[in-house]
């Protein structure tokens, strides 16, 4: 790939861009396809044809979520018009949703409803397939999983369980080794399968017996798990987590400020070709807007430019608390060894002379733009749930409003308190304490959309921040979750196994700064607790002397 | 197949995929290209062009890409010329009915314009799958 050459480098680009030009018609089309149509089969076919050309395009022109959303759109279309689901309302008003979500994501715009459940889980790239006889294993298991928000199938026999994984959209495959019923439980068969995009099928095996035959054949299958029945949701999704880190690892943001707009542009086709993406800036003294708004990972920065230079820049970045940890890599046009030693004292973390041989400029960054975010997750993040802690979803929140401001969108809080958890903690002991509260943080994470923001704002306290959301339906798919936590069953001894929830919600531009968002969102959680706790209350007014909600 | 891959011949209905991959055949992977918008077009450009491999698009209207591979097999001077589909769907047991017709491999949608022609290039040489 280092020797393609650059006029096509510029050609596919400008395809890309074409593409790219031309694809809100296509997604207006196709939800137009949906609303309008001759009859319900005429539009079913009518979106389906859409959304494969949709699905086979995406990827190719920089769109890989588009192929993969406008996939799943088109598998479902499937199934409906080979008799496999009915059309009821619910799967109508899915089907919409999934059109919308759709063209949102495409879209530079972000989505205008989020949708209650499984959002994120559904980024996963497919269902969890069960196989199992265990009526006990199921019962427990599924309700858990499907309240995070997972698709499940359960399967009673291999060859249909097998048949189902071959057709790929399986992100994980269960298989309960005393399955064995009419056909045999097959772990060689399953190791030779591919699950979704050709990668090998997810397995993890679960068996009452962990005899050394059967862990080997779980090995030589690839299992990446073998766990002992009796298995809860919990202790799976734990396991799931240590073996996944993050599910999904966003790709690595850059901003390049060089004020030669083909330097900039080759730079950024050669970070995009190591699956790197960038933002450019041409002229420094306009950085700071972009960083502010929308802080990468790493700087990559020229060290010559007219105006001012690199390293003032970079001094002037360093000036600021939330800018002391990015780090940043300098070009320079000359080896001058007194510019690098300056540069590596302001904290540089690298200096590479023009030009940078491209696979080398691509390891740099990618390496120490991973260190940068390991680094940072220690500043930022708590311990125990991985989610934001205090102080950085408070700055998350400052950042975020003043974006919505700034673009006049909505914007909600939500405070998020779990109920009794005192008596959780006496009853059943801190770890099992710890056990809620992290359930509740992978349930936010896994249920609501990306670009919600999820923090840990006290002991048993979460703050999410929903940016383009109206308290209304902020309010609705608040409400979903706190019913689907609220129907988790603990796998505690004895009661309390159920834990329920309260939250205040409140939004901009009913309530005008930061600080009376929180306080409003407070107060509406002090409401909810005061009338019964489990539900879901939004602030209604900014006088602070409104008495009923 | 040890003969040389020069000519490859592109039956695809999308406008936007038949120009990535028009480039990316010719300018990376240095091959001669023929484009054809359709079925019927492939089965008149075929005889003359005489491609060492055909691409066939699978989902396209009027003539589908299964109805094209049949009907190219008919024309004699083309029975032999190996052909390979794209499409979106790659699961194993649809790869091993395309291959029972008679392709001679699947390659997948969306492709990476990046990596396509050496996609080709192993499947030609008999590494692929």
């Amino acid at each position: 790939m280092a020797d393609a050459k650059p006029e096509f480098q510029a050609q596919l680009r400008a395809l890309q861009e074409a593409f790219a030009a031309d694809l809100p018609k296509r997604l207006d089309e196709l939800a137009q396809a949906w609303a309008i149509g001759e009859s319900l089969e005429s539009r079913i076919e009518a979106v389906r044809r859409q959304a494969h050309g949709l699905a086979g395009s995406g990827g190719t022109f920089g769109f890989p979520e588009l192929s993969q959303s406008a996939r799943a759109l088109e598998r479902k279309l499937q199934a409906l018009q080979q008799g496999h689901a009915p059309l009821d309302s619910t799967l109508e008003q899915e089907i919409t949703r999934e059109i919308l979500a759709i063209k949102a994501g495409a879209s530079p715009a972000s989505s205008p409803v989020p949708s209650p459940s499984g959002a994120r889980a559904s980024e996963l790239g497919g269902s969890v397939r069960i196989l199992s006889r265990d009526e006990s294993l199921c019962t427990e298991l599924v309700p858990q999983l499907q309240a995070f928000g997972f698709e499940v199938e359960v399967f009673d026999r291999f060859t249909a369980f097998k048949a189902s994984t071959d057709q790929g959209g399986t992100a994980l495959a269960l298989v309960d080794l005393e399955a064995s019923g009419p056909d045999p439980v097959d772990l060689a068969a399953l190791g030779a399968a591919r699950g979704t995009n050709g990668v090998l099928l997810p397995l993890v095996v679960i068996s009452e017996q962990g005899d050394l035959p059967n862990r080997l054949q779980a090995v030589r299958a690839g299992a990446k798990a073998y766990l002992s029945k009796p298995l809860d949701a919990f202790r799976l999704l734990d396991r799931l987590d240590a073996l996944n880190p993050m599910l999904q690892q966003d790709p690595v943001r850059v901003l390049i400020i060089e004020d030669d707009p083909v330097l900039a542009e080759n730079n950024a086709l050669v970070l995009r070709s190591g699956g790197i993406e960038s933002t450019v800036v041409n002229d420094p003294m306009q950085a700071l807007r972009p960083l502010v708004d929308d802080p990468p990972d790493l700087i990559l920065m020229d060290l010559d430019m007219p105006g001012c230079s690199g390293l003032e820049l970079a001094a002037v970045i360093r000036q600021q608390d939330a800018f002391v940890g990015v780090p940043i890599v300098f070009l320079s046009g000359e080896q001058r060894a007194d510019q690098h030693m300056a540069a590596m004292r302001l904290g540089a973390d690298d200096f590479l002379t023009k030009p940078a041989a491209p696979d080398y400029l691509v390891s740099v960054v990618i390496s120490r733009a991973q260190r940068g975010r390991r680094l940072r997750s220690f500043m930022v993040r708590d311990s125990l749930t991985g989610l934001l802690n205090h102080s950085a979803i408070k700055e998350q929140l400052d950042r975020e409003f003043a974006r919505s401001e700034r673009l006049n969108e909505n914007l909600c809080l939500a405070m998020v308190d779990l109920d009794f958890f005192k008596r959780v903690n006496d009853t059943h002991g801190h770890p099992s304490g710890d056990r809620v509260i992290r359930s509740l943080a992978r349930m936010l994470q896994q249920r609501l959309r990306k670009t919600d923001i999820v923090g840990r704002y006290g002991g048993e306290e979460f703050a999410v921040i929903l940016p383009n959301t109206a308290p209304e339906a902020a309010k609705r798919v608040l409400d979903d979750l706190r019913q689907s936590f609220g129907a988790l069953r603990f796998p505690f001894p004895r009661d309390p196994t159920h834990v329920t929830l309260s939250c205040g919600v409140s939004g901009f531009p009913r309530f005008k700064t930061p600080a009376a968002l929180t306080e409003a969102a407070d107060q509406a959680l002090y409401q909810a607790k005061a009338q019964g706790r489990n539900r879901v209350v939004v602030a209604e007014s900014s006088s602070p002397t409104s008495s009923t909600k | 197949m040890s003969q040389p891959l020069q000519k490859i011949l592109m039956v695809e209905d999308e406008p936007d995929i038949r120009t990535v991959a028009h480039l990316s055949l010719q300018a990376i992977g240095g091959f001669t290209v023929e484009l054809c918008s359709s079925g019927q077009e492939a089965l008149v450009k075929a005889p003359v062009f005489q491609p060492d491999l055909i691409l066939l698009d699978v989902m396209m209207p009027g003539m589908d890409g299964p109805t094209t591979f049949l009907e190219l097999k008919k024309i004699p001077t083309l029975a032999t010329i190996p052909i390979c589909f794209m499409t979106a769907k790659v699961q194993p047991q649809e790869v091993a009915q395309y291959k029972a017709m008679g392709a001679l491999d699947v390659v997948p949608k969306p492709f990476d314009p990046m990596t396509l022609p050496q996609l080709i290039r192993d499947i030609w040489a008999g590494r692929h799958g």
